[in-house]
C-alpha cells in the first residue's frame, strides 16, 4: 500500500525549470527571495491525493487489454507492457488552491508571482508522482518482480482520448480530478500513469 | 448541558465520541439524491439517524451533529442557504431522538468545520467573511441546544481562530477544537502542534484534539506531545489508518485491534475523550467502548507553558534565555526609507527588516507602521499578512490605536504580543478587552494621564492599578508585561536606577508578571549609544528583565565600566563618558552616492527587475521634462513651481514620454540579450517585464489627456484556442509585449475561432497571438489562420506553446513561430515597424 508523502517544493528544482542555468544564470538577492517566498506560499497550497487502481492484461496485435476494465490500442503501450502480466494505473493531484492562488496573481498582474507559483505546482506533482511511483516500485521488488517505466496517455500513439476510461477505470473523480472536454484533466496539477509489472 | 457540567464529567471519567459519519453514508450508499451530506437532514433523516443510532448502540457518549458543513457559504453554494436553519435545528434533534429510542443519556454536539476556502492571504475569504459564516452557525446550534460545540477538521489556523472566536461569542456551552495534521505533525498550511496549543489555549477552547487525516499510531504520537504542553482535556479521533484509493474502493488500512491498541497508548499518556473519523465504524467503537467506558482518566503532570507563535512554529517564552528579543526596526519613527514605502503601502523594507532581524537573533518581531497621513489599521494589517508568511517567528503587534490592534490581531496567523497599554483609564478599557479576547499577552507602560512618573513608587502604583484593572475583567496576569520605562539618561540622572529598581520590586509583587523595555532611549543625547545601551542590557537582565526591545543587529556583548558609571549615576561620570568617546563614529557601510541621471536609474531599475523606485524615478524624469520645456519656452524659472505644476506642463510635451519609453525599451533589449546568453532566465524577464509596466502605467496615467499618439501602443490580440485551457505561457508573452509597450487584448482560454476574428474585425490589431500547449488542439490554430484569411483581416498570426514547432507554423501559415515570450516581442516589434524584410529573416531564422 502506499502512502502519501508531505512533499517539500525544492528551490533548486523551482529554477531549473524556469530554464535557470548554474554556470551562467546570475540572479539577485532580492528574486531568489521573490521565488523563496512563493514556494513558501505553494508548500502551505498543496493538497496532495493519490487514487491507484491495478490489474491483469493481456496483449493481442499491439492492443492491451485491462482484465475487467478498458482496452489500450497502441503499439507504444504494447512495446512497454510486453512481458507484464499487470499494470498499475495511477492519478495524483495536489488540488485546485495553488493554481486559484495564480490565477488571482494573474488577475492582478502579478504575473513573476503566478509563474513562480505555477513552477511549483508543477515541481510538486512531479515530485508527488515520483514518490509514489518508487514506492509502487519498492512494493514490487519485495515481491521479487519490477516495473516499467510510467507512460501517460496522450504520449506516443497512445491517445489523449483514452484518458476518459483510463480515469474512470481509476475513479479518478473521487479525488476531484476530472476531464474538460478536450480532455485535460482538471485540477491542472495533476499526472496520470500506467506502469506494468513484469518478473524481474 | 453547561459547559461547567460538560468539564466536571471530563475530570470524572473518559467520555466516548462517535466514529466516522462521512466513509460510513458512504459505505452505506446513503449519498444520493442529495446536494450536501448535510442535507440528508432534512431530506433523508432515517439516513442519518441510522448511522447515529450505530454508534449509541456501540457506546458513544458524544455524537457530532451532521451540521459539519452547514455554514452559510458551504449551504450557498449547494443551493441550501435558505434552509440552513431546518438543518440545523434537524441534525440536533436527529440525534436527541435516537438517544431517547435507546434510552440513553448523550451529549449532542454541534459540528463545526471547514468553510473549504482559505482565508486571506492563501485565499481570498476575508477573515471577517469566515468569522461571520461561523457566528451564523454557533448561534444556531445554541438555539436549537447543542450541548457543547466540536470544531474538527481544521487545517488553516487563521480559519480555526475565526471558528473558535465565532463559537465563544455565539455559545455558551464547552468548545472542543481539534486539527488536522498529516504524518509529519504538521497542517497542510504548515501549522505545528505547539502553534495549535497555543492558538486555541489562549482563544479559550475547553477542549483540544486531532482528528481524521492520519491512522491511530500517528496520532498517538501526537497526542502525546499535546499531553505534554497544555494541561486542556484532549480528544483523540483518529482515522483507521491513512487512506488510499484502490481499484475504487477507499482502503483503510488499519485493524480494530490496532486502532484499539493505539487508543490505549493515547490514554495512558491523558487522552480524555476516544473515537474515530474516517474509515472507522460502530465495530471500533464498541471495542473502544470495552476497554475505556467510564474509565478514569490517567491524570497528566500540570504544565506551565507561556507559547507565542507563528503560522508555523510556536516558542516557549519561558525556555528561551534572558532577554528575550524583540526585534525593534519595523517602526518608521526615523526611518525615512519606510516611512516613503508606507505612504505607498509596500513593505520591502519591513520585509526586508523581518528577515535580517530574525537571522540576527530575534525571538519575537515588533511591528509598528504608524505614520502621519496614512490609514495605521490597513497598513498594520498588510504588514501583519506580509511579513508572518515569510517569518517563523511570532509578532508583536504595536500601535497606540484600539482599532488597528484589533484589526491586526485578527489578522495574525498565529498568537503574537500587543504592544501596548498603558495606565490611562481610557487605554485600560479598549485595549486590554481587545488582549483578552484574542488572549494575547500585552506590554503595559508605567504611565498615565499625568505622563511619565518620575519615581519607581509612581511607576509601580500604576503597574498595580494595570494588575487592579486586569483582576477585575478576568485578564490573567502571566499575560501582563510591564514595562518600567526607560528614559535618556543624559536628561534625568539617577533614573536608570529607578527603572531597575522598579524590574525588581515588580518581580516580588508581582510574579506571574514578566518585564519588558525599550533598551536604546537610554543613550539618546550621548555619543558611543551602542555601548550605553548594551552596558544597560547587561544591567537590566540581572535586575530581572525578561523582554528587551532592540535592534538585534547591533553588538549585544559590550560591558563598559564608564558606561555603567553614567548609568548608576556616579557623580561627573558623564563628562567622563563624553571625554572618552566623543570622537567614537559608530562603523557604518559608506554607500556610494549614485549620481546618475533619473533615465539612467529607470534603465537599471528594468534591466535588475527592482520595482521599488520606479515611481519617484518615473515622477522625477515628468518633472525634469517639464521644467526644460518650460525654461525653453515660457521664459522663467521653473525650479519656482511646485512639481505637480511641472508635471501638467509636461503633459502637453513628449519630452518625458520619450525619456521612459527609451530607458524602458533599451533595458528591456539588454534584458533580451541576457536572457539569449541565459544571464537571465525566465523569472527576471518577467520582473522587469513588471518593472516596465509600471513604469508605463505611470506616464500613460500622467500623459492620459495629452494628444501625443506616441502615447498609444500597438494593439494585439492574445488567445488560447478552442479545446485549451492553459493559461500561463499566454499571460507571460502578454507581460513582455505590454512591458513593450503594446496594447493587450487578452481573450482567455478556450476561445474560438470566430471570437478571435470577431473581435480583430472589431479592433484591427497589428498581431493576433495564438497559444496551445496540447497537441489535440494544435490544430484550431489553422482554423484561425483559415478564417482570418476569409475575412480579409491584415493582422499578422504568431503561435507558441510547448508542443508547436516552427515547422507547424510554417505548414499551417502562421506569420511566425515564437519559441519564447522575448523572441514573440522580437517579431512582434519588427512587425509594427513593418518591416517585411526584416519579418522574413526573422522567420526563416526559425
Amino acid at each position: 500500500m502506499i502512502t502519501i508523502p508531505h512533499i517539500r517544493i525544492s528551490y533548486e528544482e523551482v529554477l531549473a525549470r524556469l530554464g535557470y542555468s548554474k554556470s551562467k544564470t546570475k540572479i539577485t538577492a532580492d528574486i531568489e527571495t521573490a521565488i523563496k517566498d512563493n514556494i513558501f506560499l505553494a508548500d502551505k497550497l498543496l493538497k496532495a491525493k493519490v487514487v491507484l487502481a491495478y490489474t491483469k492484461i493481456a496483449l493481442k496485435n499491439d492492443i492491451v487489454f485491462l482484465e475487467n476494465a478498458f482496452k489500450i490500442d497502441s503499439s507504444n503501450i504494447a512495446r512497454l507492457l510486453k512481458d507484464c502480466f499487470m499494470v498499475y494505473g495511477i492519478a495524483i493531484t495536489i488540488g485546485t488552491d495553488i493554481e486559484n492562488k495564480r490565477d488571482d496573481f494573474l488577475s492582478k498582474k502579478e504575473t513573476f508571482n503566478a509563474l513562480i507559483l505555477d513552477s511549483c505546482g508543477s515541481v510538486s506533482a512531479e515530485a508527488f508522482m515520483r514518490d509514489a511511483y518508487n514506492q509502487i516500485r519498492d512494493i514490487e521488488k519485495s515481491k521479487g518482480l519490477t516495473i516499467t517505466k510510467r507512460y501517460s496517455c496522450g504520449y506516443g500513439d497512445w491517445r489523449l482520448e483514452s484518458q476518459k476510461d483510463f480515469l474512470n477505470w481509476l475513479g479518478a473523480d473521487k479525488i476531484g480530478i476530472n476531464l474538460t472536454d478536450g480532455y485535460m484533466m482538471k485540477p491542472e496539477k495533476s499526472i496520470s500513469a500506467l506502469i506494468g509489472v513484469k518478473k524481474a | 448541558m453547561n459547559k461547567k457540567n460538560f468539564l466536571n464529567l471530563l475530570n470524572e471519567k473518559v467520555l466516548l465520541l462517535d466514529g466516522a459519519t462521512g466513509t460510513e453514508l458512504s459505505r452505506k450508499d446513503y449519498i444520493k439524491d442529495i446536494a450536501a451530506v448535510e442535507e440528508l437532514n432534512i431530506k433523508f433523516p432515517e439516513r442519518i439517524a441510522d448511522i447515529y443510532s450505530s454508534y449509541i448502540e456501540a457506546g458513544s457518549d458524544i455524537l457530532l451533529a451532521n451540521t459539519f458543513g452547514a455554514n452559510p457559504i458551504r449551504m450557498k453554494k449547494h443551493n441550501l442557504l435558505d434552509k440552513t436553519e431546518e438543518i440545523i435545528k434537524n441534525g440536533i434533534n436527529i440525534l436527541r431522538d435516537c438517544a431517547k429510542k435507546q434510552n440513553k443519556e448523550i451529549i449532542a454536539a454541534g459540528d463545526i468545520s471547514s468553510i473549504g476556502e482559505y482565508i486571506e492571504p492563501l485565499g481570498k475569504l476575508s477573515f471577517d467573511e469566515a468569522f461571520d459564516a461561523f457566528s451564523m452557525q454557533a448561534s444556531l446550534l445554541a438555539k436549537y441546544n447543542a450541548d457543547i460545540i466540536v470544531i474538527e477538521t481544521m487545517t488553516e489556523i487563521k480559519e480555526l481562530k475565526a471558528a473558535i472566536l465565532a463559537a465563544k461569542d455565539n455559545f455558551k456551552g464547552a468548545i472542543i477544537a481539534q486539527m488536522t495534521f498529516s504524518q509529519d505533525k504538521i497542517t497542510p498550511s504548515g501549522t505545528d502542534l505547539k502553534s495549535f496549543i497555543a492558538m486555541a489555549e489562549s482563544l479559550g477552547a475547553d477542549a483540544i484534539g486531532l482528528n481524521c487525516s492520519v491512522g491511530s499510531k500517528e496520532l498517538a504520537d501526537m497526542s502525546k506531545i499535546l499531553t505534554e504542553n497544555t494541561n486542556l482535556p484532549i480528544s483523540f479521533k483518529p482515522n483507521a489508518g491513512m487512506p488510499i484509493l484502490v481499484n475504487k474502493e477507499t482502503v483503510f488500512p488499519e485493524t480494530v485491534d490496532e486502532f484499539i491498541e493505539n487508543s490505549l497508548k493515547a490514554y495512558s499518556y491523558g487522552v480524555n475523550m476516544f473515537g474515530g473519523c474516517c474509515g472507522t465504524n460502530p465495530q471500533y467503537i464498541k471495542a473502544l467502548s470495552k476497554e475505556l467506558k467510564n474509565a478514569k482518566p490517567i491524570k497528566r503532570k500540570t504544565v506551565s507553558k507561556f507559547f507565542l507563535s507563528s503560522r508555523t512554529t510556536a516558542y516557549n517564552l519561558d525556555e528561551i534565555r534572558k532577554p528575550i528579543i524583540i526585534g525593534e526596526r519595523i517602526n518608521p519613527t526615523g526611518k525615512k526609507k519606510f516611512q516613503e514605502e508606507l505612504l505607498k503601502n509596500r513593505f520591502t523594507y519591513a520585509k526586508d527588516a523581518a528577515r535580517s532581524q530574525t537571522e540576527s537573533g530575534a525571538n519575537i518581531l515588533d511591528i509598528n507602521t504608524g505614520i502621519a497621513g496614512a490609514d495605521e489599521t490597513s497598513l498594520l494589517v498588510n504588514a501583519v499578512n506580509q511579513i508572518q508568511e515569510i517569518v517563523h517567528i511570532p509578532l508583536c503587534i504595536d500601535s497606540s490605536n484600539p482599532k488597528s490592534l484589533q484589526e491586526a490581531v485578527k489578522s495574525c496567523a498565529g498568537r503574537p504580543l500587543i504592544n501596548s497599554v498603558n495606565g490611562e483609564k481610557e487605554k485600560l478599557e479598549t485595549i486590554m478587552p481587545i488582549a483578552k479576547k484574542y488572549g494575547c499577552p500585552l506590554i503595559a507602560l508605567a504611565t498615565d494621564e499625568k505622563g511619565i512618573p518620575k519615581t519607581e513608587q509612581e511607576r509601580l502604583d500604576i503597574a498595580a492599578k494595570i494588575v487592579q484593572y486586569a483582576d477585575k475583567i478576568g485578564f490573567p496576569r502571566k499575560n501582563l508585561i510591564f514595562d518600567y520605562l526607560s528614559l535618556a539618561v543624559s536628561a534625568s540622572v539617577g533614573q536608570t536606577e529607578r527603572t531597575l529598581n522598579a524590574i525588581k520590586k515588580s518581580k516580588q509583587l508581582y510574579p506571574e508578571c514578566k518585564t519588558v523595555l525599550g533598551i536604546s532611549n537610554i543613550s539618546f543625547g550621548l555619543p558611543a549609544r551602542q555601548i550605553l545601551n548594551s552596558t544597560f542590557l547587561k544591567m537590566a537582565v540581572e535586575a530581572g528583565l525578561d523582554f528587551a526591545i532592540i535592534n538585534p543587529s547591533e553588538d549585544w556583548t559590550i560591558h563598559d565600566k564608564k558606561a555603567q558609571s553614567v548609568l548608576l549615576g556616579k557623580e561627573n561620570a558623564i563628562n567622563e563618558y563624553i571625554t572618552a568617546y566623543s570622537g567614537f563614529k559608530k562603523q557604518t557601510v559608506q554607500q556610494e552616492e549614485e549620481n546618475i541621471s533619473p533615465a539612467k536609474k529607470l534603465y537599471l531599475s528594468v534591466l535588475r527587475g527592482d520595482k521599488n523606485e520606479v515611481q519617484d524615478i518615473v515622477n522625477k524624469i515628468i518633472d525634469e521634462a517639464g521644467r526644460h520645456e518650460l525654461s525653453r519656452h515660457c521664459g522663467f524659472d521653473p525650479q519656482s513651481l511646485p512639481c505637480s505644476d511641472i508635471a501638467k506642463q509636461a503633459c502637453n510635451d513628449s519630452g518625458a514620454f520619450k525619456i521612459v519609453n527609451d530607458s524602458v525599451l533599451g533595458a528591456l533589449n539588454e534584458v533580451g540579450e541576457k536572457f539569449a546568453a541565459k544571464e537571465y532566465f525566465l523569472p527576471q524577464i518577467i520582473m522587469s517585464a513588471e518593472v516596465a509596466q509600471n513604469a508605463f502605467a505611470i506616464i500613460k496615467g500622467v500623459l492620459k489627456n495629452s494628444q501625443n499618439q506616441n502615447v498609444k501602443g500597438s494593439k494585439i490580440i492574445l488567445a488560447t484556442v478552442k479545446g485549451d485551457m492553459h493559461d500561463i505561457g499566454k499571460n507571460i508573452v502578454g507581460a513582455v509585449l505590454e512591458s513593450y509597450g503594446f496594447e493587450i487584448i487578452d481573450l482567455g482560454v478556450n476561445v474560438s475561432a470566430e471570437t478571435i476574428i470577431a473581435k480583430a474585425k472589431e479592433i484591427n490589431p497589428i498581431i493576433i497571438g495564438l497559444s496551445a500547449l496540447m497537441t489535440t488542439t494544435m490544430p484550431e490554430m489553422e482554423t484561425v489562420i483559415n478564417l482570418k484569411k476569409l475575412n480579409a483581416i491584415p493582422a499578422k498570426i504568431i503561435i507558441g506553446g510547448a508542443a508547436v514547432t516552427a515547422k507547424f507554423a510554417l505548414e499551417i501559415g502562421a506569420d511566425f513561430y515564437a519559441k519564447d515570450a522575448i523572441e514573440g516581442a522580437k517579431f512582434v516589434q519588427t512587425a509594427n515597424k513593418n518591416n517585411p524584410t526584416h519579418l522574413k529573416k526573422l522567420h526563416t531564422n526559425n
